[in-house]
């Protein structure tokens, strides 16, 4: 089946296409590009960079702009989603949805009214077992922003390996966040992953933080072999 | 030891991860030890060394499954408690005659329910009275006077199965004539005139249950308590 995976360079829709990969054909990437820092679906640091790993991953991107307002962007999702159909011949869309019933239910109903199946793989995961196969399966994420209390500004930019998930265990146990971020608490980005051809370094980058808000902009990154 | 049965359109399909993992999660987490097995390994028959069996759901457009009538025969000659979701409740229906027609539905719906069933008996602090009472009728069990309960449920469906004559419905919601989808897309009733749909149904002498929504999705205590019952308690 060939399949469209719904893309923002985070380590939930990277890992989901991992999945997707292992079990059907990934025919494209497909990118909603939010001018909306406040979107409910699609904002996420470092978007413009999901070029640069469909390159690293050799799959095709369609990126579509969206300006993110409530509602008027699942408008803009079901025509990226249709671009897709009908210039990737896509009979499915994979997202990343972890818990979030308001973000798998909207692209279920886009999928049903284009008669494309929707997968969603990471649904209800046990999200330590998730973080635990993120790491020990190759991937290569780092935070790319944090938006809730008790993050400082020493966590952007971190690498998700074993340190930083026991840290985030003990934060989740003491304050309750969700493990995987699944409720904005951060967000990340992913330079390496199986199935990248290739990995990205970053090679500059800057970090804006405050109140427990803090966002890594990547400026400069490379492609590099593996 | 409880058997989970994949219903989805071949086995080891990415499907699984979002149909089967979450229950085989909540069966663990229980405590339980349980099988997976895909549904065309079933061969018309189920194996007897399971004390029940769980049908998961499947992915909106995966409807496969309902043309396997030796699965609809296994369901039936089955004699130990069965519950099926969504996809599943289908399947059990089908199995004791009943129907499957298109009614779809996407996202959250408010769910009424009386507890005078054993599936219903440890019910979680989150879930509120709504200060009705059940009426005298025959359905909700006729627990005339009982308090009638209230959660949200996750619904993903295109299709639903008319109720068997030997069923009662444990719970239910309304339909909303008129409503729309946030894409104009009506929702249709179950049929003419009917103003709520059953969500949870049970044979009237066996404990086989169908449920239409998704408990896995923020109603572990549905599947907990069917676990429980099934692995030494009573129905």
């Amino acid at each position: 089946m060939k399949l469209g995976v719904l893309f923002s360079g985070g380590k939930d829709s990277v890992y989901a296409c991992h999945m997707a990969l292992l079990k059907e054909e990934v025919s494209c990437l497909i990118t909603l590009r939010s001018s909306n820092k406040e979107s409910y679906m699609f904002h996420t640091p470092n978007i413009d960079l999901t070029m640069m790993q469909a390159e690293a991953a050799e799959i095709p991107l369609l990126r579509y702009e969206t300006a993110g307002e409530k509602e008027k962007e699942l408008t803009d999702l079901k025509a990226a989603v249709s671009l897709a159909k009908d210039n990737f011949g896509i009979e499915g869309i994979v997202t990343g949805a972890v818990m979030s019933v308001y973000q798998a239910s909207r692209v279920q109903k886009i999928c049903d009214e284009l008669e494309l199946f929707c997968f969603n793989p990471l649904w209800y995961v046990n999200q330590e077992k998730y973080m635990n196969s993120v790491i020990e399966d190759g991937f290569e994420v780092i935070i790319a922003g944090v938006y809730s209390c008790p993050f400082d500004e020493k966590w952007p930019g971190r690498v998700i390996d074993r340190k930083t998930l026991a840290e985030l265990k003990k934060i989740r146990d003491k304050y309750h966040i969700t493990l995987t971020g699944e409720g904005g608490e951060y967000e990340s980005f992913v330079c390496d992953a199986p199935f990248f051809k290739r990995k990205i370094v970053i090679d500059e980058s800057s970090c804006s933080y405050r109140n427990y808000n803090g966002t890594l902009s990547i400026t400069s990154a490379h492609l590099e072999d593996k | 030891m409880i058997l989970i049965t994949d219903l989805c359109y071949k086995k080891g399909s990415l499907s699984y991860y979002e149909y089967v993992n979450p229950v085989c999660e909540i069966i663990e987490d229980s405590g339980f030890e349980y099988d997976v097995i895909h549904y065309s390994e079933l061969s018309g028959e189920i194996p007897e060394k399971y004390s029940s069996v769980i049908f998961c759901g499947t992915a909106l457009k995966d409807n496969l499954f309902i043309e396997d009538l030796s699965l609809m025969q296994a369901v039936r000659r089955y004699n130990k408690p069965v519950i099926g979701i969504c996809a599943g409740m289908q399947v059990v229906a089908s199995a004791y005659g009943g129907d499957v027609r298109d009614f779809k539905k996407i996202g959250m719906s408010r769910i009424r329910f009386s507890p005078g069933d054993p599936i219903f008996s440890d019910i979680p602090d989150f879930i509120t009275r709504s200060g009705a009472v059940a009426e005298d009728n025959s359905d909700m069990t006729g627990n005339s006077g009982s308090p009638v309960y209230e959660f949200e449920g996750y619904e993903v469906h295109s299709r639903i199965p008319d109720m068997p004559e030997d069923f009662i419905p444990l719970a239910e919601s309304e339909v909303f004539q008129g409503a729309c989808g946030p894409f104009g897309s009506a929702i249709s009733p179950v049929s003419s005139g009917s103003e709520r749909y059953p969500e949870l149904i049970r044979h009237r002498d066996k404990p086989v249950y169908g449920i239409l929504f998704h408990p896995e999705v923020r109603n572990v205590w549905l599947i907990r308590n069917f676990a429980r019952l099934s692995e030494g308690g009573e129905f």
